[in-house]
């Protein structure tokens, strides 16, 4: 007899319940308190229908009214066990297909592609199910089966328990992947009433519904070692063929698929793409693909990096020990919470002075960067120290003396240029006023501060009238950019210097005379970025190469590989600190506040290229071959959202493993050869500045 | 050599800051103008697919710096170019009188075999604005063009996409002739040193 039949015909608007499980729940955010408590239930739409038309469901219980939960509580224990059916059908509504406000959702069980479930283990308190549908594009939530306020799986667990055998074969449940009872092996095994259910041979705990041979291809291929199926392989093969673009799309859905198999990934830590998909993209038809269309490598790498980002979004960060393999040398970094206006008054007594060491303090920093969400003035007031505008031994009273000085002395400087009518007709200042305004103009106008206003009479507030800067900011970044011009003669303004400024601004912006020697104390650091013939630059470059050789190997190999040895794919992020490489300000700010402490070395930039190259050196590895693909993949890393914790966690720990290289190759006292250390890389054991000013400006030379 | 292989040509955009070659990168392929780009930093590229006559080429547009000093680094990805472009201000005086420069400091960095024959293409952005503060004619401009060998020479806004289409479409088939000519260049290049190593390598006489 069939387990679960019905004679009368289904009333019309509703369903017959055919499984229902209570207390499954979505969690659309880590809060507990957001966790959406509902129904998981199969049910039959009508008599005469296929098994494929069954409808699978989430009914959350904030959608139904007393009486309907109720029906769904009884259900839930009067369904859960197959004798206890004969008490007749059990109608609902027929649950809603998707409800954007509720998190409903509903699907024909024959669209059900692959079930990847995760029973609760030490570090999973509830077990979790995840639900694909192959053509549908929208992602369905992944369930939590919250078994132990589920009344029908507690009283399948009491059973288990009263054999005194938690872990008896006994049970008759057709797929078990856990040894202890719980609400998704219940799950899949009524799903495998309706529907042919088979256990993935490559990935754990993955099963497939209704598979085609193709899938059969992808997640169970013949273990044995045998050649592969005839029959499978053409059909995979024809199917490329046929599909040619149209593969790649396949490829963003099953990235559907990865995106929330997160424990998996973080299971196996090494790997960072799912089984099936790895084995996907190794077969030869879509490697030849991936070289047919230009493009395509970047945007697998791209797409693999994606899950991996995904992986970490979803996954609690406290817990997550990166990298804790063997060649890490149990080396831990941390971050801590950052530095808040009350923690930072705090570190002052009440004459303004600092109570604490200047390195308690850059250590507070290095390591917690700074919080000004609150109060927008505390980064601009800490930099302040930072870059040594204002000595750290100095009391408030003090300060404000040489806050004086500093307003004076901009002055005289800005009246240098302003009231030399005689310079202002040089070649040299009009070439660099012209470059000056034209670069103001385009200096961070997504930025509220920086954003043209409404236009007036159809007037457009900015023109196109290049030296006429009107809106008074950016007047302001004119003003004090063409001041640093005179300032530093020789070395005059050069492009990306209006990035370093902005951030500097928003930082102090009232404080016009501060924020000019707060950007000059911090020139002092890059000018060696901007030197015409870029001697800082390629000395940057330089160490990198030694560094990148040295603590990433086989990515070294891999750059030498496609040619992109020279690296000037990182020239941008070297140039203005990053400035460029992040969505979010307060991402490149959050770095800034890190170098500027120069806690363990005045070059510690280069540890954070370092990290962002080790983030992603697999995934450049695997799919990347020459040197253009390389800087378009991580050009584009500045259209992502990036976790600058993860970024800041690694650069701490390749440093400090960095550091223990040299000083045992100091010692050299092991028996092996030990690496002779380079001038190059010493350096970055330092912490103080490198200086490197530009060269008087020779005779006819302008600002280019 | 087989029909599967893919025409890709390369194409680099070089000229003073901001005569607009970002802009004119982006009104080309993702036919949008934005009053917010920034100076560009280092190099990038975007590729764009299009139909030449009966075939489809990829075309790869480098878009560069403009500050000279930022020219040096970047050099690698010049290599193997197919077309320059040559981009001006038809208002500032000064970007119209460095192309000159730009076509050599190109000549010499990117290596090209035949520079009496290699491709560029001439633009002067920024039709848009106000005809008054225009300082390049258009006259002025051609004869420069002619006298630097028979340059074409457009005219565009890449602002509202004037004429930005036909100036690409002039560089994908000056690309495709040049790639297609490089082709030929190479094959009987490496035809001259199968013959020589096939045959009496003795008697090579130097």
């Amino acid at each position: 007899m069939p387990p679960i039949t019905s004679r009368q015909s289904v009333p019309s608007g509703k369903v017959e319940l055919l499984y229902v499980k209570s207390k499954v729940y979505l969690h659309p955010t880590k809060r507990a308190q957001d966790n959406i408590p509902g129904y998981l239930s199969i049910s039959r739409p009508s008599t005469n229908g296929t098994n494929d038309e069954l409808l699978l469901s989430f009914t959350p219980e904030s959608m139904l009214v007393p009486s309907e939960k109720e029906t769904f509580s009884q259900a839930d224990l009067s369904l859960q066990t197959l004798s206890a059916n004969v008490s007749g059908a059990i109608y609902v509504r027929t649950p809603l297909v998707s409800c954007l406000s509720s998190y409903a959702f509903s699907l024909p069980l024959g669209s059900l592609y692959l079930v990847q479930a995760r029973p609760p283990r030490l570090n999973l308190w509830y077990g979790l199910m995840v639900l694909n549908t192959l053509h549908n594009v929208d992602k369905l939530p992944v369930i939590f089966f919250h078994d132990d306020e589920s009344p029908s799986t507690q009283q399948a667990q009491s059973r288990q328990n009263k054999k005194f055998d938690p872990f008896a074969s006994g049970s008759n449940l057709k797929f078990r992947t856990s040894d202890l009872p719980w609400g998704g092996d219940e799950f899949l095994d009524v799903v495998s009433r309706y529907a042919v259910l088979e256990k993935s041979t490559l990935e754990r705990s993955t099963f497939l519904v209704n598979p085609s041979s193709a899938d059969r291809l992808n997640f169970m291929p013949p273990t044995s070692g045998a050649s592969l199926n005839k029959d499978t392989a053409n059909t995979l093969g024809k199917t490329l063929n046929g599909m040619k673009w149209k593969v790649l799309e396949t490829f963003a859905s099953l990235s559907t698929l990865a995106k929330t198999t997160v424990t998996d990934i973080v299971d196996e830590r090494n790997s960072a793409l799912p089984l099936p998909v790895k084995h996907m993209l190794k077969k030869p038809e879509v490697a030849s693909l991936a070289n047919d269309f230009d493009g395509a490598r970047i945007y697998l790498a791209k797409w693999a990096m994606s899950i991996q980002e995904e992986a970490l979004k979803l996954n609690d960060q406290s817990t997550f020990i990166l990298g804790d393999g063997e060649d890490d040398w149990g080396i831990v970094a941390t971050r801590r919470k950052p530095v808040t206006r009350v923690e930072w008054d705090s570190f002052f007594d009440s004459s303004g002075r600092l109570r604490i060491t200047d390195h308690e303090v850059r250590e507070a920093i290095f390591h917690g960067s700074i919080d000004a969400s609150v109060d927008q003035a505390l980064r601009g007031e800490i930099w302040l120290f930072l870059l040594e505008v204002y000595p750290w031994d100095t009391s408030l009273a003090e300060r404000s003396v040489v806050l004086e000085s500093y307003k004076t002395s901009y002055q005289e400087l800005k009246a240098k240029w302003e009231q030399d009518e005689v310079k202002q007709e040089t070649d040299l200042f009009k070439d660099q006023i012209f470059r000056i305004c034209k670069d103001v103009k385009r200096t961070d106008r997504n930025l509220v501060l920086f954003q043209s206003p409404k236009p007036e009479n159809g007037e457009e507030f900015d023109d196109d009238d290049v030296l006429n800067v009107r809106h008074p900011h950016l007047l302001r970044l004119k003003n004090i950019l063409l001041t640093y011009n005179e300032y530093n003669l020789n070395l005059g303004y050069v492009q990306g210097m209006n990035d370093l400024l902005s951030p500097v601004y928003l930082a102090l912006y009232d404080l016009v005379a501060l924020t000019f020697w707060m950007f000059a104390k911090y020139m002092d650091i890059m000018e060696r970025n901007f030197l015409r013939d870029q001697l800082g630059i390629k000395q940057q470059i330089e160490t990198l190469n030694e560094l990148i050789n040295l603590m990433l190997p086989q990515f070294y190999q891999h750059l030498i590989k496609c040619n992109a040895n020279h690296l000037f794919f990182l020239f941008r992020m070297l140039l203005v600190w990053f400035k460029r490489e992040f969505l979010l300000l307060d991402d490149v700010l959050s770095l800034w506040d890190v170098m500027f402490t120069r806690f363990y070395s005045s070059l510690y930039q280069l540890f954070i290229v370092l990290a962002l190259l080790q983030k992603h050196e697999s995934i450049m590895m695997d799919y990347l071959t020459e040197d253009y693909e390389i800087l378009k993949y991580v050009n584009d890393l500045a259209m992502n959202e990036h976790d600058i914790d993860d970024i800041l966690i690694r650069a701490e720990k390749l440093f400090l493993k960095f550091r223990r290289v040299v000083y045992q190759a100091d010692r050299g006292d092991g028996k092996q050869e030990f690496l002779t250390v380079s001038p190059n890389l010493r350096n970055l054991l330092k912490r103080t500045i490198i200086l490197q000013k530009e060269v008087p400006r020779p005779e006819g030379v302008l600002g280019g | 050599m087989s029909s599967r292989k893919k025409t890709l040509l390369k194409v680099i955009i070089l000229g003073d800051s901001g005569v607009g070659k970002t802009s004119l990168m982006q009104q080309f392929v993702n036919k949008k103008f934005s009053h917010q780009y920034k100076a560009t930093i280092g190099a990038d590229f975007l590729t764009k697919e299009l139909p030449i006559d009966d075939k489809t080429v990829t075309m790869q547009i480098w878009d560069t710096a403009g500050q000279e000093r930022f020219q040096s680094l970047g050099v690698a990805f010049y290599r193997g170019a197919d077309c320059c472009i040559l981009v001006y201000d038809v208002n500032n005086a000064k970007s119209f009188e460095s192309l000159l420069a730009w076509k050599d400091e190109f000549l010499i960095q990117a290596n090209v075999s035949l520079p009496e024959t290699f491709p560029f293409i001439v633009i002067g952005n920024k039709i848009d604005i106000d005809e008054n503060k225009r300082v390049v004619s258009y006259k002025k401009a051609a004869q420069v063009c002619q006298q630097l060998g028979n340059v074409p020479y457009f005219e565009t806004s890449a602002k509202d996409g004037i004429n930005v289409e036909e100036a690409f479409d002039v560089v994908s088939r000056n690309a495709l002739q040049q790639e297609e000519a490089n082709d030929e260049f190479n094959d009987d290049y490496n035809d001259a040193i199968n013959i020589h190593l096939d045959g009496e390598a003795g008697n090579c006489t130097c």
